[in-house]
């Protein structure tokens, strides 16, 4: 499943923390500026009732009636006078009879008429008059309120504008990448021109970097797919006209000798074709395969044991001596499946390419910590320029000056390489004992110690 | 004719050189580059049927080194690589022609045949000369109108004579032309062959050079 939207992405995240940067800058604000208006409307108050003890004995002239209403805000603070604290003197034309709070120094709180009023008392210096100046409570919230608003409500109005410019400037950040998904949703399969990473930004540019490196992989891999099948396609061709040729022989044959040389030469020829169709089958396996199951415990020496016994009439028959050499028990982790298409086909290929009265020579042993197969043969060998192409698909050698070359697929060699691979085994090829004939060593990891 | 078939695959190429034999070539066969080459050099061949996957020496490069001698004989790639690629380069390099496996005999016959009638100039597939016709993909022969049975030897040497109509051909030249190597030949054999065949069309129509070889007139005497 695809990720969400970048755009929408981008627009939560930077609208949630415009929101929520713009939030903690408006309770701060609320937070100091109230606490500031607490303290100059505090201020006020305390002068206030500064200004009216500052009357001193005057106070008993002033008219209560005729306090004047000044301001329309006048309504929302009050003062009182009381001679000894008891006996109400002077009062704004909104005061009540009551004490306006029965604390009679210094701030306090209290509710008339259902508001709630803040309230200032002082005593003059002779405890004479007693002066409580108030104000509503929610003048000075009213305040604080006006001020939080004001910073909120651009909040308000700018985010969907933000959201706006978010969604406008992501759009056209992505432009690069609509044109490269255009370019390639353009393209048809075979098509793996690299992409221009001139014309990507610097975020995209190693995208498309990393793109155009694949691009190149796929490239090559098709390659060796299309070299794998012409040369495939070529091994298949060559045996089918074998017998297409024999056959056609055969039928237009005048001797019994003639017809019978070339009947021979179609059976041999259909089993050479089944052989590589069997190698290139195995092949195909082996190349899909990912390490099958869980690897088992085997005994390299009776594995390779089994299959020289499955070949030695062969050899024998050709007189070619197999010789063993395991010791010890040598165990390893592995598929014994494929371990003994291994050592069939070093063996099959020794023995194949060996000519009458040589020898091959398989070996078993543990060797710092692996196991090591090696099979030796005192054959023609392979040229030291050829050692290191052994192994490549349908590679085929060069038949021995002079002998009758054996006819091999040339995958042979591949089909161990690759199981080798399955096992991380190395394989390697050298010169055969005193120099003569081709050695192959395989080296398999996992050795399981004795058994 | 004298074919030589350069092909690795045993199979295939004991079984083309058993099939051109069985269509009246003299066929030798090959299995590497190498030695492919040895024997071009050594013996003149009508022409070559050559493979392109070849052991030592690639069946490209035994073309451009042939080509490179100014040897012009005819070359066939018979080949299992049928992609167009391969065969622009093939004949690029200087094949005659292509064919790809598996393959008809008859048809790789027709094809060499055309092949050496080519590289003698001859358009048509019948040879006319001093009166004599012979046709090679048919067979036959007729001399001023009257047909001539010939056993295969014999037909192998007018032709080889035909196709050289005005020149002298030396008794080694038509041996090598006819006989694939390891065969046993006597060595009056040509000698025979060119007195039956003055006998059967007319002996004016081959002439003995003295102390160099046989010719066959363009024109009938």
């Amino acid at each position: 499943m695809a990720q969400a939207s970048l755009r929408r992405r981008l627009i939560a995240v930077i609208l949630g923390f415009t929101v929520a940067a713009w939030l903690a800058v408006g309770v701060y604000a609320f937070v100091e500026v109230r606490h500031e208006a607490q303290e100059l409307l505090d201020g006020h108050l305390a002068q206030s009732a500064a200004l009216i003890l500052a009357q001193g004995d005057d106070l008993e002239e002033i008219d209560t009636e005729h306090v004047p209403l000044l301001h329309k805000d006048m309504r929302r603070t009050a003062f009182q006078v009381w001679k000894r604290g008891t006996r109400l003197r002077v009062h704004s034309a909104n005061a009540p009879d009551r004490r306006l709070s029965p604390v009679e120094e210094g701030f306090s709180r209290a509710v008339h008429e259902g508001h709630a009023w803040r309230v200032f008392s002082a005593w003059d210096e002779d405890r004479e008059y007693l002066v409580q100046v108030a104000e509503r409570e929610s003048a000075r919230a009213s305040i604080v309120e006006a001020l939080v608003e004001s910073l909120l409500w651009p909040l308000l109005a700018a985010l969907p504008l933000l959201g706006a410019a978010i969604w406008l400037g992501v759009g056209s950040g992505l432009r690069p990448l609509r044109a490269l998904r255009a370019e390639l949703a353009g393209r048809d399969a075979g098509s793996l021109r690299p992409l221009d990473p001139a014309s990507a930004p610097v975020e995209i540019a190693p995208l498309v970097a990393e793109l155009n490196r694949l691009f190149e992989r796929i490239e090559e891999a098709l390659a060796r797919e299309r070299r794998l099948t012409a040369d495939a396609a070529h091994e298949l061709r060559t045996p089918l006209a074998a017998l297409s040729t024999q056959a056609q022989v055969a039928r237009r044959a005048h001797s019994a000798a003639a017809r019978d040389e070339a009947l021979d030469g179609i059976v041999a020829g259909a089993e050479r074709a089944a052989r590589l169709a069997e190698q290139m089958l195995t092949l195909a396996r082996l190349d899909s395969a990912q390490r099958p199951d869980a690897p088992e415990r085997v005994e390299l020496g009776r594995l390779v044991r089994d299959v020289l016994a499955e070949l030695a009439p062969a050899a024998l028959e050709k007189k070619v001596e197999v010789v063993l050499d395991a010791g010890d028990e040598v165990t390893v982790e592995g598929y014994p499946g494929l371990l003994a298409i291994l050592a069939r086909n070093l063996i099959d290929n020794a023995v194949r390419y060996t000519p009458s009265g040589g020898h091959v020579r398989v070996s078993v042993r543990a060797a710092d910590g692996a196991a090591r197969l090696v099979v030796a043969d005192d054959g023609p060998g392979v040229p030291a320029e050829e050692l290191g192409r052994l192994g490549q698909r349908f590679h085929r050698l060069a038949e021995p000056a002079g002998g009758e070359a054996p006819s091999g697929s040339g995958l042979g060699l591949s089909i161990v390489q690759r199981i080798a691979e399955l096992h991380r085994a190395r394989v390697a090829y050298a010169g055969g004992p005193g120099g003569k004939g081709l050695a192959v060593t395989v080296l398999l990891p996992g050795l399981a110690g004795k058994a | 004719m004298r074919i030589l078939v350069v092909e690795d695959d045993p199979l295939l190429g004991r079984g083309t050189q058993a099939g051109l034999e069985q269509s009246g070539f003299a066929a030798d066969w090959v299995r590497d580059g190498a030695a492919a080459d040895a024997a071009l050099a050594a013996t003149p061949y009508h022409a070559v049927v050559l493979d392109l996957g070849l052991p030592r020496l690639d069946g490209l490069a035994l073309l451009a080194r042939l080509r490179a001698r100014r040897d012009r004989t005819p070359v066939l790639i018979l080949t299992a690589r049928d992609a167009v690629e391969d065969r622009v380069k093939g004949l690029d390099a200087g094949a005659d022609d292509y064919m790809v496996k598996p393959f008809r005999i008859e048809e790789l016959a027709a094809r060499l045949r055309a092949l050496v009638r080519r590289a003698h100039g001859a358009a048509g597939p019948a040879l006319v000369a001093a009166g004599v016709t012979l046709d090679p993909a048919a067979h036959t022969v007729a001399f001023q109108g009257r047909s001539v049975e010939l056993p295969a030897r014999e037909f192998e040497v007018l032709r080889e004579l035909m196709l050289n109509a005005g020149r002298v051909l030396t008794r080694e030249h038509l041996q090598e032309r006819l006989y694939r190597w390891g065969e046993e030949v006597e060595s009056n054999a040509i000698d025979v062959h060119i007195h039956h065949l003055r006998r059967k069309l007319a002996p004016e129509v081959i002439r003995t050079i003295r102390g160099v070889g046989y010719l066959l007139p363009r024109e009938p005497a």
